[in-house]
């Protein structure tokens, strides 16, 4: 077990791109300042080939491609975007009439609600950061379990983290927006649920040692 | 006759040719793109028609020139003959001048005429209406009511599929009865612009938008904007649309108009506030969030607009306010979860050093109360308020403070005297002392009185739906079914945050109510979220009420999978996973079952079963032998299977003398024979010929035909009769190598039986809630 914060001695930009999944690698508990998440031993390949194979059916580089280009295209925030689209055309009023008149615990009432409690609050990136940080987490698993190069997911992880620059104006903003999109995604209102991620968000947010912390959101991101 | 040169025709009486004509000229002049010119065409295609009619011609132009022609009409006197013609002219009239079109007292005049009440001219009016409308639509709701008052289209709806489309039926009745429609108070007669225009492509934006099309949205807001810009309603939406794409300021403009054009209106504010939260300007931010939730009180997004605003500012015991009221409102919101973290963390080192300057006064005491209690330090909490009490200066704020605090640290009937001594004291119906009051009976088990106080709660908020879920509760802990389920539908209508437990108390009252289809429709959408057994439970016994057995077996064996600790499911769970040989699956609830201590003899009787039929009989010797030596001498009490199945696993062990005492008592009850050949076969291992041959008789005397008796007692009587140099020397052949024993029958009830013997539902109310 290495205990050395970036023991690989990555770079600024690289920590920052990672950082760009560190939502989903504090959940797991593994690692902001490695490339994998973690030493690449035998047990955690073989963890997380389990975990993309029974999650993400991904247990090749054609799949893998697959699933990235799914999340580039649309991914949830498609959907997301059209469903607050659509409750945006409404008044707030409107909005309400909607809720009561279909089933209460019905998808499409679940996916509403979550909008109605961000809508205003989230930019008009919506729950993006739910696509590009699972679009970083794919390319880190990826490489750790060979699919793809470093090198490869290295640029990959670049082009994507670019737009996240462009779209968000901070960590924070851009880790609302994923857990925004996780609630869209799970439509769970569970008291368990809603606290299993505020922990999650809260150590981000908040602990000293946060990856947010330690690396700036405006960071140049220029693979050497 | 300038309308016959309007339609490029010579003055003919031929209609055919009037119509063809007028077909040409509506290629030429479509409504949308030329309403003007459309509406000229069609004129002039009514007066070509009364004339080739002989009737009156009628003209809308201005123009003294093109009034009316008496000369040119053959019999004035027809229009009496043909009265829906007539009126058919006055609404096309009406409906020329656009402000006079969109006033509903026009259409009641219009309306009132006597030839409304002859019944038979009034089915082709309402027929000639409807095919006007197709073309004339743009009308305000009002209007549409007014028309619907007069041929009650809505009532009358099935009746209309005879002469119009279904599709054009819900158009109709989604002008007359949709909660929302565009509004046409904004439009201004000083203001020449073409209103129709204006409203087709507002109508059409906002359909883009509700389907998506968000580019060409954009376009038609803003070619309707740039076509009239006082329109309250468009601007709402093309503000709205403009802040989602990210054009903030643009947006911020015609926000900003928004209210200068409808200042009552609450909406327009929250938009504006949010314009401006986006440019960072939080002090005017608040000001339009604080005029939208005085125009609408309770009103989320000024509520989360303020809080932000609020906590920008750095005002932060006033943004705890407002994020408290938003955690309260929507649990779900992760983002008002943190910064009430965040602020209640500053708010605590803020409010200790605050104390330790100011320590007589008694703001700064009841803030480190408030903030201990936010921070879920309930203990300290009371002792802060107890501090304050002993002080004398207590006030209903600290009641309820103290309290909550009780009841957090699960001491309800302190919290309730507490609650109690808010409500005589200062009888306050605006700090939820009703629902606190009512949550500490609740768990004090008074329920009526806990009720009691819930509906008082709700006469004053009556969106609150945790009141209603509780309602709900204490309805279904007094069997008032029927209510609790109305207090669950309102408790989901106005949910955002309930416990998810609540969707099976809904599909419990559902199922008192014999709403069997529901619940379990209910208990399946809580699948999603929880693997909570008593949901699979409810489900099964809706499937089972519903008579879907098979459904109802998968049902109860998921709430066994899941760890229920029910007898009937994991009896049922156990049966079909035997039956279809899912042993280990069998196992495990076998286990959980003996571990609760639910039915052992019933278990022990299925793990014996189990291990003969996997042949695992190492693996469950030493747990059954344990079992009974527990017993001691009760075992003559037991199912007759127990010792015939451990008899079956001891013969396959090799205990044959411990074997066959347990086929000795298995025999003394029905299965005399199974237990006879068993012990047949015991002797026979122990090389005790004569008594093997006695007891395979035995078999066979009780069950002549059984092939497996047979057997056996010719392979012993074979052994009985060698001689002993043979039975020395010669290979003795095990009788587990006999053909036999096949698979042992289950000798249990099946699920099926089961279930027909279960009680109708399952759950314990009182355990569940």
């Amino acid at each position: 077990m290495i205990n050395k914060y970036n023991p690989d001695n990555l770079s600024m930009a690289q920590l920052c791109i990672l950082c760009m999944s560190s939502v989903q690698y504090e959940q797991n508990e593994q690692r902001h300042d490695m490339l994998y998440g973690g030493e690449p031993t035998e047990s955690f390949r073989k963890e997380m080939k389990r975990c993309l194979e029974r999650y993400w059916s991904i247990s090749s580089r054609k799949d893998l491609f697959k699933e990235l280009d799914e999340l580039k295209r649309g991914g949830m925030r498609a959907d997301f975007d059209k469903k607050r689209n659509y409750l945006s055309a409404l008044s707030e009023d409107g909005q309400e009439e909607v809720l009561r008149r279909i089933d209460p615990l019905g998808t499409k009432s679940l996916e509403f609600k979550v909008i109605m409690t961000y809508d205003s609050i989230l930019s008009h990136a919506g729950i993006a950061a739910w696509d590009y940080g699972r679009y970083i987490f794919l390319c880190r698993n990826g490489a750790l379990l060979k699919y793809i190069t470093d090198d490869e997911a290295w640029n990959l992880m670049l082009e994507t983290a670019k737009v996240v620059q462009r779209r968000f104006t901070g960590w924070y903003e851009y880790g609302l927006s994923y857990e925004v999109g996780k609630h869209f995604w799970k439509m769970d209102f569970r008291h368990e649920f809603i606290d299993e991620r505020f922990e999650v968000f809260r150590h981000l947010v908040f602990l000293k040692d946060s990856p947010w912390k330690k690396v700036p959101w405006n960071t140049e991101l220029k693979l050497e | 006759m300038d309308f016959f040169n309007v339609l490029g025709i010579e003055p003919t009486k031929d209609k055919r040719e009037i119509k063809k004509a007028y077909a040409a000229k509506l290629r030429i002049y479509n409504p949308e793109e030329d309403a003007e010119g459309f509406q000229k065409i069609t004129e002039a295609f009514n007066n070509a028609i009364r004339f080739a009619d002989g009737k009156k011609i009628i003209t809308f132009q201005t123009s003294e020139s093109e009034k009316i022609d008496e000369n040119e009409v053959e019999d004035t006197n027809e229009n009496i003959e043909d009265p829906v013609d007539e009126f058919m002219m006055n609404v096309s009239e009406l409906y020329s001048n656009f402000f006079d079109r969109i006033e509903p007292a026009n259409w009641e005049k219009l309306l009132d005429s006597e030839i409304m009440w002859n019944i038979n001219v009034k089915p082709k009016i309402e027929y000639r209406l409807l095919e006007f409308l197709t073309q004339h639509n743009n009308l305000p709701q009002e209007v549409w009511k007014v028309l619907d008052k007069n041929f009650l289209w809505g009532e009358n709806r099935e009746s209309l599929t005879k002469i119009i489309s279904v599709k054009y039926i819900n158009f109709l009745m989604y002008k007359i009865y949709s909660k929302w429609s565009f509004r046409y108070s904004f439009f201004k007669k000083e203001c020449n612009c073409d209103y129709d225009t204006f409203i087709n492509l507002r109508e059409d934006a906002y359909n883009d938008v509700l389907n998506n099309n968000m580019k060409e949205a954009g376009e038609k807001f803003k070619a309707a904007y740039d076509i009239y810009k006082d329109d309250a309603d468009l601007l709402r939406l093309y503000g709205k649309y403009l802040l989602r794409q990210g054009y903030v300021k643009q947006a911020l403009d015609l926000l900003s108009h928004l209210v200068e054009i409808a200042p009552s209106e609450f909406e327009g504010y929250n938009l504006k506030g949010e314009a401006l939260l986006s440019l960072g300007q939080y002090e005017k931010a608040y000001d339009d969030f604080k005029k939208s939730l005085d125009l609408r009180m309770n009103n989320y997004n000024a509520i989360v607009g303020i809080a932000f605003s609020l906590y920008n500012l750095k005002k932060l015991k006033e943004a705890a306010k407002y994020y408290d009221m938003i955690v309260e409102m929507r649990p779900n919101n992760i983002d008002a979860a943190i910064k009430r973290r965040d602020i209640y963390n500053r708010l605590y080192h803020q409010t200790i050093e605050d104390i330790s300057i100011h320590h007589e006064k008694l703001e700064p005491k009841y803030d480190l109360a408030n903030v201990y209690f936010k921070k879920n330090m309930f203990d300290k909490c009371v002792l802060q308020i107890t501090s304050i009490e002993n002080e004398g200066h207590m006030n209903n704020d600290m009641y309820l403070l103290k309290g909550m605090a009780y009841l957090k640290q699960n001491e309800f009937e302190k919290g309730n005297i507490c609650f109690r001594s808010l409500i005589n004291k200062f009888d306050s119906k605006d700090d939820k002392a009703y629902k606190k009051r009512g949550l500490a009976y609740y768990y004090l088990k008074e329920f009526e009185l806990a009720k009691n106080d819930f509906e008082t709660e709700l006469k004053n908020d009556e969106k609150d739906s945790f009141s209603w879920s509780k309602k709900g509760c204490c309805e279904l802990k007094l069997l008032q079914f029927k209510e609790a389920e109305k207090s669950f539908v309102n408790a989901f209508n106005y949910n955002n945050g309930l416990p998810v437990r609540t969707m099976l108390y809904y599909a419990i009252s559902l199922f008192k109510n014999k709403k069997y289809l529901d619940a379990l429709y209910q208990a399946d959408s809580y699948r999603i979220y929880s693997n909570d057994p008593n949901l699979f439970i409810l489900a099964g016994d809706a499937c089972k009420a519903l008579g879907y057995t098979d459904r109802a077996v998968s049902k109860y064996r998921q709430a066994g999978e899941n760890g229920s600790n029910n007898l009937w499911v994991n009896k049922i769970s156990v049966a079909d996973f035997i039956n279809s040989k899912k042993y280990d699956d069998a196992l495990d609830c076998l286990d959980r079952m003996y571990k609760l201590n639910i039915d052992k003899e019933w278990v022990i009787k299925n793990i014996l079963y189990i291990a003969i039929q996997t042949k695992k009989y190492e693996k469950y010797s030493e747990f059954l032998r344990g079992y009974f030596e527990a017993c001691g001498d009760k075992t003559q009490d037991f199912n007759i299977y127990i010792p015939f199945y451990y008899g079956v696993v001891l013969y396959n062990l090799g205990k044959y003398k411990l074997s066959a005492e347990c086929f000795k008592l298995s025999a003394k009850f029905e299965l005399e024979g199974e237990s006879y050949s068993y012990i047949s076969m015991d002797y026979y291992e122990m090389d005790k010929a004569s008594n093997a041959l006695e007891y395979a008789r035995k078999a066979l005397e009780k069950e002549p035909a059984n092939p497996d008796f047979k057997l056996r007692y010719e392979n012993i009587m074979e052994y009985k009769h060698r001689s002993i140099f043979q039975r020395l020397t010669g290979k003795k052949v095990s009788s587990k190598e006999w053909d036999s024993p096949k698979d042992l029958k289950y000798q249990g009830e099946k699920a099926d039986e089961i279930i027909a013997r279960m009680p109708e539902f399952n759950l314990n109310i009182g355990d569940v809630l």
